[in-house]
């Protein structure tokens, strides 16, 4: 509870707090709130092409006559889906080479810090080109390309807290003990290196959803008709100058969620400041 | 218990752009003691003297360059990993930061569970809450997390954790250089206390000489990695013979004003770097008795009476 | 008997924090005469670095403050930063414990000595520099060019802790503040640290505050000896009274805890530890620990009183109103 209330401490992180929260229940309850659940799902509708937002539609209509809400907040959900994947992906791969690499040092050090060196080097639309042309698009294969360019930056990040923590006399007791080198990574090492991680990975989702949403938009990620919002930019744009609320309203999704993210992670790391001497997490 | 011979534990620094200087750090270099059964023995020396290093390298968490470390007659550095497991239990370790010796994300309980788990041990809670009690905490602590408890609280329960597999011998290093001082007087008795009832031997490493009067039964000066003086502590601190010995208990601020005024020897300059310890006798810069020989020559290391010795071209 | 430099009447602070009021200092009362050395004595959290930061008024945001500091007649708290500036590092200089700290890693010491004599005297930076050259040999630091020319992480602790004591008396301030100023060094350089200081006094005529929680520095270089407790004066007096003679269960406990070097004597600790000064005890703060604790103890703040010449105590066992058990 006390984490709840330096969380809530400050209005930008409130306000980053719950808007992720209603995001979160948009996307589970998505089928009971989208008015147009079939439209949502592609199903189009020829006679209501291009309508402006009215009461019926309240973000308008988009060039299949589909209602732009349903599917924005059918978006919610693969955007969520693909954010949380690719981070949960990344950290699964980046955290146990980074708590390696750092615990042990030496040449294991060395290697694992040129594979990480190597990976950094991919821009993550170049390795999406790479994948899509040769297993395919889609959204899993969007997920992998992403998360393949992601995880190492938290091997660097957990390596370097990794460094630190090991000079610590509570893990030279352990070693004093005779306790070996796993359990003292998993007990000692991991839950003291992973504040920076939380942070940083939850500022992520957000910028992973807007990567995924770019791989959308160039086609090489989710494939229409699944609801997307960068595939909805992408399908958008070429309205974008009679029919603006067309790509402007998924745009505006992206933005806000990002927003929401970014302000997360900043009220995490605030509540995680080891300077306030408080086990938070 | 416990007799070191010969310990040698150097740094090897490799410095320059290509890495071609290898600087040698001689941390130990060359300590031999004892340490009696239930006995204190007090390691003294101030910063850069090597007893810091001395400590851990006896607990085999250094891996020593020379020398050799009987432990009830048998040589640590020659077992085998397994071997020295065993014999693990029988040591313990407590530090100088009673936070930072804690990891903050565990309970106590789980900080004293983690020894006797690691040996298979039975009824945890039983004996963690004894343990507990013998330090002078209560079960209410044991839930606690090392944030939430004072520094001599925290202290306390590394003393826990050390105890909690009946160790023989326990390596001390500075342990309460960090705490107020009526904290650590409270410390202080319960280490006496404990020893008294458990006849465990301390190593006790301190640059403090009034606390290593304390605890200590004898005492050893280090300087720049050597030993310059041992004996028992009446002896060393009350009549000391070598002379950075003197100039060490002259410093001390006595909490005494009637003492004030008396000048007693203010030895020159400051310590010199580990990596670079003057030829010779480590100590002759800065020694108003230093003769020709000793800036040439160690001096050796002399019994000049029974358990009294001495390193220093004075007494050879 | 000379004049009052610093007089600290009634300080009270508060800081304002995430569980809540710490109410760190509770009513301090204190003067700081000409010439001399006194010590302000305590454990931590005892609220004596904090009154050191008060005089300076080097508090951050979250403090409320009120009383009085006077120095030389004017009461510092009303001051404006603009003042304050004026007075911080020239009128009274402070010396803290970790001079790594206090050094910046990045510039050489003739750099940082020129900025801080620039600062306070308008003079140009080669005359600075030779005002530096000179600051280091009152400081008994050999070879001052070589120092000049170094970076802090070429020196040692104690070489530091002269460079700051040099900087802090360039503009010869009235008043030395030290906090902990020997704690991070060695025996051995500790002495001739403390040495270098009194001389330096004598020499220059500046009174020192020195904070400290080591009862052999006290005795061996302050006139004067103030203990503090949990935001308490606890007791004043001149420094032998203070050995000979404690008054207060707290100073007498203290002065009892001391592994004394010389001998082997039995430690008796205080029984309990100090309080969160979220939530102090009421009246005296010190009761719940106290051997003689009575009635008034819970419900009333001692203040402090004169007991003899020159020696106050500020507990109800003392002062007349309830029966002195001494």
């Amino acid at each position: 509870m006390t984490f709840l209330k330096l969380l809530l401490r400050s209005k930008i992180s409130a306000i980053g707090f719950w808007i992720i929260v209603s995001l979160v229940i948009i996307a589970v309850f998505a089928p009971l709130i989208t008015p147009y659940p079939e439209q949502a799902k592609g199903a189009p509708n020829l006679e209501e092409r291009l309508l402006p937002p009215s009461a019926s539609h309240p973000f308008g209509t988009d060039h299949l006559g589909r209602d732009v809400l349903s599917r924005v907040i059918y978006g919610t959900r693969t955007s969520m889906i693909m954010g949380f994947s690719v981070v949960l992906l990344a950290v699964l791969i980046g955290l146990p080479l980074g708590l390696i690499a750092g615990y042990f040092g030496g040449k294991v050090d060395l290697v694992i810090m040129r594979i990480t060196d190597i990976f950094l080097a991919f821009p993550p639309l170049l390795l999406a080109l790479l994948i899509a042309s040769t297993i395919g698009r889609g959204m899993i294969n969007a997920i992998l390309a992403l998360a393949i360019s992601w995880w190492p930056w938290y091997t660097r990040l957990v390596r370097g807290m990794a460094i630190s923590v090991k000079e610590r006399p509570y893990v030279e007791a352990a070693k004093s003990m005779g306790i070996g080198s796993i359990k003292i990574i998993l007990r000692h090492i991991l839950p003291n290196s992973v504040s920076p991680l939380i942070v940083q990975a939850t500022m992520d989702i957000g910028s992973a959803i807007l990567e995924a949403a770019a791989l959308s938009f160039l086609g090489l990620g989710v494939q229409p008709p699944t609801p997307d919002w960068g595939l909805m930019i992408s399908e958008g744009k070429d309205y974008f100058l009679n029919y603006p609320w067309y790509p402007v309203f998924p745009g505006l999704a992206i933005l806000i969620t990002v927003i929401a993210f970014n302000m997360l992670g900043d009220a995490l790391r605030e509540s995680l400041d080891p300077r306030l001497r408080r086990r938070l997490l | 218990m416990l007799v070191v011979e010969g310990l040698k534990k150097y740094f090897f620094i490799r410095k320059g752009i290509f890495k071609k200087k290898t600087l040698v750090l001689k941390a130990v270099d060359d300590v031999s003691f004892r340490v009696e059964r239930g006995e204190t023995f007090g390691l003294v020396g101030e910063s850069g003297s090597g007893k810091t290093t001395a400590g851990r390298t006896i607990l085999r968490l250094y891996e020593p360059t020379a020398g050799k470390v009987l432990f009830k007659g048998v040589d640590i550095f020659k077992l085998s990993k397994e071997e020295f497991r065993k014999i693990r239990p029988k040591m313990g370790i407590i530090y100088q930061d009673p936070y930072s010796s804690l990891n903050p994300r565990m309970t106590v309980f789980d900080i004293i569970a983690e020894p006797l788990r690691e040996y298979g041990c039975q009824k945890l809670e039983e004996r963690i809450i004894k343990l507990l009690k013998d330090v002078g905490l209560g079960e209410e602590h044991a839930r606690r997390y090392p944030d939430e408890l004072s520094g001599g609280q925290c202290q306390r329960v590394a003393i826990a954790r050390a105890l909690a597999l009946d160790p023989e011998l326990i390596v001390l290093d500075e342990p309460t250089s960090a705490l107020d001082v009526s904290v650590q007087a409270q410390v202080l008795n319960l280490l006496e206390e404990l020893q008294k009832e458990r006849g465990i031997s301390y190593l006790f490493i301190s640059h403090d000489l009034g606390v290593i009067r304390y605890l200590s039964r004898r005492v050893g000066v280090m300087y720049l990695g050597k030993l310059m003086e041992e004996g028992d502590v009446e002896s060393v601190l009350g009549d000391p013979l070598h002379p950075y010995t003197r100039i060490l208990i002259e410093s001390i601020p006595i909490p005494d004003p009637g003492t004030r005024g008396k000048k007693g020897a203010v030895v020159a300059g400051e310590i010199p770097s580990p990596l670079n310890p003057p030829p010779g006798c480590r100590f002759h810069p800065r020694c108003s008795y230093a003769k020709e020989i000793c800036a040439k020559e160690e001096p050796p290391w002399v019994e000049v009476s029974p358990g009294r010795f001495v390193r220093c071209h004075l007494y050879t | 008997m000379s004049g009052i430099l610093l007089s600290i009447k009634d300080l009270y602070l508060n800081f304002r924090t995430f569980w809540g009021v710490s109410k760190v200092l509770n009513g301090v009362d204190f003067d700081i005469r000409e010439g001399e050395v006194f010590g302000l004595v305590g454990e931590t959290g005892c609220g004596k670095s904090v009154t050191a930061m008060s005089i300076l008024r080097l508090l951050p945001s979250s403090a409320d403050i009120s009383g009085e500091v006077i120095f030389k007649g004017e009461n510092l708290l009303l001051k404006s930063d603009e003042e304050m500036r004026k007075i911080r590092g020239k009128k009274i200089s402070m010396v803290f414990q970790d001079p790594m700290t206090s050094l910046n890693p990045l510039f050489r010491i003739g750099e940082q000595m020129v900025d801080v004599i620039t600062t306070h005297l308008s003079i140009e930076r080669e005359e600075a520099l030779g005002k530096a050259r000179e600051l280091l040999r009152s400081v008994k630091l050999p070879d001052p060019d070589r120092v000049l020319s170094s970076y802090p992480h070429e020196l040692s602790g104690g070489m530091r802790q002269r460079i700051m004591i040099a900087m802090a008396l360039s503009s010869n301030p009235s008043l030395l503040i030290a906090d902990e100023p020997t704690t991070a060094l060695d025996v051995t350089v500790q002495k001739s640290v403390l040495e270098l200081m009194l001389e330096l006094k004598e020499k220059y005529g500046f009174s020192i505050l020195i904070i400290t929680h080591d009862l052999g520095v006290v005795a061996q270089i302050c006139d004067r000896v103030g203990v503090m407790y949990a935001g308490n004066i606890v007791e004043i007096a001149p420094v032998n009274l203070l050995f000979e003679k404690p008054l207060h269960p707290y100073t007498k406990g203290l002065l009892s805890v001391i592994p004394d070097p010389r001998t082997k004597r039995r430690l008796k600790p205080l029984r309990g530890s100090v309080p969160s000064l979220l939530n102090p005890p009421p009246g005296c703060r010190f009761h719940p620990r106290c051997d003689y604790v009575k009635a008034a103890c819970s419900r009333e703040k001692p203040s402090l009183l004169e007991i003899e010449s020159g020696h106050f105590v500020a507990c109800h066992l003392y002062g007349g109103n309830e029966n002195a058990c001494g």
